[in-house]
């Protein structure tokens, strides 16, 4: 099961994207990465309501679900290694 | 492929910023004051003549004259001349503020240049300072307009933000600036229109504040893109000719390369090694929604963006002179321009604003007519 992280907006307006297969993961790091996406997607609110223009949009998919972070979104310790890795092999 | 033809980066341009930025003193007092009871005078001379007209006037005229000042629009907020001093009304200034980040996702961060001090070592800090400056200029001078909210708001800026950071952005009451990588983004301090771009969002904000989502979105985008090239435009004093009419000339890295170009959406950059080719549309043929950008805001934004360019290039002349005040006019009718409005709201806006300036029939509201249909909408 990959998990991919995407980032769109920003002035330049291009999608930007990273995967990673998590089958060498630990059943802990899925775990939560499933909580999180469940979290982030009923803590959803409209990203029009911001008034920030031009700011980057991110967006996590896995197991068929997608949920909108942000830059400022805190997530469990256990996942900070893994999307430090997505983020850094982002590409257009 | 795009041509650069002209740029405002002080390490490569030939006209540099201080030659082509003036911001307002004492001699030019006054001189926003475009659409009002000047006698018998036309809009058109107006707009040839501010300055002269208003030298020619009495002081007692020039009150009068400050107090039916422009109105922008039904979204304007009521005079701001109106309440002030006499002393303050005839000479609105510019308060800008630079600060420093210091690579950290921090903001505002250290104060650097404050209005009126000397400019620093760091060229980044003394590009956005000038250019808030030239934006400024550009709505007093222009549009009688005040700063951001037309009450004087203070320019806040920060440069330096994160870390290789590939963007800017306006966050609802600043401006905030990236270095870029090094390697596909210089730093985003590098393009005027950029800068005038992100204020233009906080313009847009007071006004019409289209929503940030599909066609308003876009609207929204391309509002701040007009307004960003127009700004520079007017800094480097070009014409319609004159104009490369890109934005980001300079931030994309590479001579054949900007990030979006009005006169000729979808061809800012053609085959960039990592970008591929620039995907904005010219017309409503190739209108597509992104959901990672707000349902394609900066990808939509290339229609009214083209349609802007098509009229103001038909008219001729200064871009600000005539279509851009039909823009600016539309930008703050609220009620022509709501919160979700759409491609041919704003059409409907801007022929409805032309028609009020020139007339229905005049060629500057055919050229409008024409560029919104030309472009599909
Ligand atoms: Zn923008």
């Amino acid at each position: 099961m990959k998990v991919k992280l995407i980032q769109g907006g920003g002035f330049m307006g291009r999608t930007k994207s990273a995967e990673e297969d998590l089958t060498e993961y630990s059943p802990d790091v899925k775990q939560h990465l499933e909580d999180t996406l469940e979290e982030l997607q009923k803590s959803a609110t409209a990203n029009t309501d911001s008034a920030k223009r031009d700011d980057f949009n991110y967006f996590i998919e896995y197991n068929g679900n997608r949920a909108q972070l942000s830059e400022d979104t805190e997530l469990p310790k256990e996942l900070h290694g893994l999307v430090d890795k997505l983020k850094n092999d982002l590409k257009y | 492929m795009c041509t650069k033809n002209a740029c405002f980066n002080p390490g490569q341009c030939i006209i540099p910023p201080y030659m082509t930025i003036k911001l307002i003193s004492a001699s030019d007092e006054m001189q926003g004051f475009t659409k009002l009871s000047l006698g018998n005078f036309s809009v058109d001379e107006e707009m040839r003549g501010r300055r002269q007209a208003f030298s020619k006037i009495t002081h007692t005229q020039k009150i009068t004259l400050a107090n039916e000042q422009f109105q922008p629009g039904d979204g304007e907020k009521a005079s701001l001349l109106g309440i002030q001093s006499e002393e303050s009304l005839i000479t609105p200034k510019v308060n800008r503020e630079v600060y420093d980040a210091g690579h950290q996702p921090v903001q505002p961060g250290k104060l650097v240049r404050k209005e009126g001090s000397a400019p620093v070592a760091d060229k980044d800090v003394n590009n956005v300072y000038d250019y808030a400056g030239a934006t400024w200029d550009l709505y007093y001078s222009i549009f009688g307009r005040n700063s951001i909210d037309n009450a004087g708001m203070k320019l806040i800026q920060t440069v330096h933000y994160r870390k290789d950071y590939q963007n800017a952005f306006w966050d609802g009451k600043q401006m905030v600036y990236g270095d870029g990588d090094g390697k596909i983004f210089s730093s985003f301090t590098s393009d005027i229109d950029i800068a005038g771009h992100e204020l233009t969002h906080g313009v847009v904000q007071y006004e019409c504040n289209l929503a940030y989502q599909d066609q308003s979105g876009a609207l929204n985008e391309s509002l701040a893109d007009v307004f960003g090239v127009m700004i520079k435009q007017k800094a480097l004093n070009q014409d319609v000719k004159a104009s490369n009419w890109l934005i980001g000339e300079n931030t994309l890295i590479g001579s054949n390369y900007a990030i979006r170009s009005l006169k000729a959406p979808g061809t800012a950059y053609v085959n960039h090694p990592d970008l591929g080719t620039d995907p904005q549309p010219a017309d409503m043929s190739g209108y597509s929604a992104d959901p990672n950008d707000n349902g394609g805001v900066h990808l939509n934004s290339g229609i009214p963006n083209h349609a802007f360019y098509l009229a103001a290039f038909n008219v001729g002349g200064f871009s600000w002179e005539k279509v851009g005040m039909v823009w600016y006019k539309a930008m703050c009718n609220k009620s022509l321009v709501p919160v979700n409005a759409t491609f041919a709201d704003f059409k409907a806006a801007t022929i409805a604003e032309s028609a009020k300036l020139f007339g229905a029939s005049d060629k500057v509201t055919k050229a409008v007519q024409d560029a919104w249909k030309t472009v599909g909408v």
